[in-house]
Parts: structure tokens; sequence; C-alpha cells
């Protein structure tokens, strides 16, 4: 059975339980989609509690937004489609057979990754300078300038959210501490969970990299290269949401 | 089923001016809510939802090769958005079902 499309040449990539090359990509597509839709329910959880939540106090939420970093994130967004750009390159790059491009594209993407990592960081360690008392990350480490109005953004016993200059309108909302705590509660989860699995997305775009530096890949043989793109697409769906829906309220 | 490669190089910088322009028109939709013209916020949410499902579908189309995809993984893809709906449908009616939010709500 296993013999009847491939007599001239086996592929040292198909594995023997496979009949074709075409059936071992197609279980395996299968496979990764299979996954990603338990990501998406796993996602889908924090984004429900969202939900319940935004709808219960959305004007706390309206006045929890406004103390983070739109900007940044707004950078961040054009970081991540870029890197999907890369990344479906990269994949066309290694059905084309084209070893030395898919290499550059995964680096690319690994940096892209990165940078946004990197922007992420800024802004988680901003919060927590914040807590500690500090303007910013640097003067924390450097014991400069220090906070005017007490703030701290980051859930936890010390949870301050800064109602000063809205007074008015703040003090008229009810438990605007438990809320806002609620809203940063979700912001940490979602936007943590984000991050750790771009952290796992540059590791396995890692290993691709190198595997295809290696000429581990050819045009008949790329199904790593293909669903480990299906990964990073993923990821950058699920900023997709986080974005208008943290940022954007 | 279809051999892959059917999505030129062209489509996918295509679909990523698509996704930069939605990014935009997120965006600048957000601003204009929130300066010139105060809409009610079902409607502002529902206008950034709709954007974020439009970038969806173009990245799992062709970023993620759905369009070239086998029936089967077009059907697996399309499943996750219906687990997510049972998901939303039954904890949202629980919800509502007792009176949720306790006091108003964006649609009252």
């Amino acid at each position: 059975m296993a013999t009847t499309s491939h007599e001239h040449g086996h592929n040292p990539a198909l594995q023997h339980h496979f009949d074709t090359p075409e059936q071992q990509r197609e279980a395996a597509t299968l496979g990764m989609w299979a996954f990603l839709t338990t990501e998406i329910m796993l996602f889908g959880g924090i984004f429900m509690a969202y939900a319940v939540y935004r709808w219960a106090y959305h004007e706390v939420w309206a006045l929890a937004a406004t103390h983070l970093n739109t900007p940044l994130a707004a950078i961040n967004t054009v970081v991540l489609l870029v890197s999907s750009l890369t990344v479906a390159l990269g994949v066309h790059a290694a059905a084309s057979g084209k070893q030395r491009q898919v290499v550059l594209l995964l680096l690319v993407t690994i940096l892209l990754g990165a940078a946004f990592l990197g922007i992420k960081v800024t802004e988680y360690s901003e919060k927590f300078a914040h807590c500690a008392g500090y303007a910013n990350p640097i003067t924390w480490i450097s014991g400069g300038a220090t906070l005017e109005e007490a703030e701290c953004l980051v859930p936890g016993q010390q949870f301050h959210f800064p109602v000063g200059h809205g007074a008015e309108e703040a003090s008229s909302l009810p438990n605007i501490q438990r809320n806002a705590q609620l809203f940063y509660l979700l912001y940490f989860c979602a936007t943590g969970l984000h991050a750790i699995h771009m952290i796992v997305g540059i590791s396995i775009m890692a290993v691709l990299a190198w595997m295809a530096a290696r000429g581990r890949f050819s045009s008949e043989y790329y199904t790593p290269v293909e669903i480990g793109g299906l990964y990073w697409h993923l990821i950058d769906i699920i900023w997709v949401f986080l974005f208008p829906l943290f940022y954007l309220v | 089923m279809n051999d892959h490669g059917h999505i030129s190089v062209r489509t996918y910088w295509n679909v990523f001016g698509g996704l930069m322009l939605l990014m935009g028109l997120t965006i600048g939709a957000y601003y204009i809510e929130k300066l010139v013209l105060p809409l009610p916020e079902i409607v502002a949410v529902g206008i950034a939802l709709l954007i974020a499902f439009t970038k969806t579908a173009l990245i799992v189309t062709f970023f993620m090769h759905l369009k070239v995809s086998s029936r089967l993984a077009q059907l697996f893809a399309a499943s996750s958005f219906v687990w997510l709906l049972i998901m939303f449908m039954i904890t949202m009616g629980d919800y509502f079902a007792r009176g949720w939010p306790a006091q108003t709500g964006p649609l009252s």
C-alpha cells in the first residue's frame, strides 16, 4: 500500500504509517487546527470574563483603560502584523524550496517577536515602578524622581487606582477600586498569557530557523514550518482582539 | 487537497496592506468616538469587534491558508468559533436570566 505512489525514490521525511506526503501533511495540519481550537477556548475564557464584567462596570472600564499606554500598544500591533507577514512569506519560501530565504524571514520574525516582548516589558515595568512609588523603571533603579500621585495598577493588596482629577465622575461610581482592579487583573492575565505564547512562538521559530539552516526542509517537506506558522498567526489573531478591547475602551 | 502555493506573494502583501488599513481604521474610529462624535458604547464596541473579526478572517483565509486547505481543516477552524459561541451563549444566558448586571448596563 505504502509503495503505490512512491516507487521512484522514497521521500525520507515520509513516516511509514502514511501512504503519501500529502496525507501526512494533511494529518499534521488537521492536528494543529484541533490544538488551535483549544487555544482559542483558553483565551475565550478570559474574553468571557471580560464580557461579563465590562457589561456590568463599563464606566469603570472606560476610566481604567485611560491609564494604559495606547501608543505603545499600537506600535506593538504593527510589529505583530509585520511579523505575521514575514512568517507567511517564510512559509511560502519554504514551499518554494528557498532555504536561505526561509532562515532569513524566520530570523526577522524572531527579531520582531523580541521587539514586541521588549515593548511589553516596558509597559509592565512602568506599572510595577508606579507601585514602588517611582515615576518610571529607570528612576526606580537609579533612585530618581518619585511619583507625585500614589498609583498602583498591579492587582493585589497595594492596588490603588488614582481618582484625583476626575474626582466628581469617579466618586459617583460605587466600588471603583474593586472594579478597576478587575480590569487590571484581566489585563495582566490576558496580555501575560499572550506574552507567554509569544515566548513559546519565538522558541518554535528559532528551532525552525535552525532546522532550515541545516537543510531539513524541501519543497516536498516543510510541514513544521507550515504548522509553526499557524501557531504564530494565532498569536497575532489573539492580539487583534486584545488591542481594541483593552487599549481602546 | 490542493497543493500549496496557490496563494501568491502579491496576495500576502495585499492582505498585509488590508490589515494595516483596518488597524488604522480601528484606532481612527476610537479617537473619532472619543473626541468628535460620541456613540453609544454598544455601537463603538460593535465597530471595534467587526474590524477585529474582519482582520481575523483575512489572517485565517490567506496567512493560515484556509482558502487552499482541505474541507476537513476548514470545518475544524470553523468549529472553534462554534465552541466559543456555545460558551458565550450559555454563560451570558445564565447571567442575564439572573438579572445581570445588578445596576444598569449599556443596553438600557
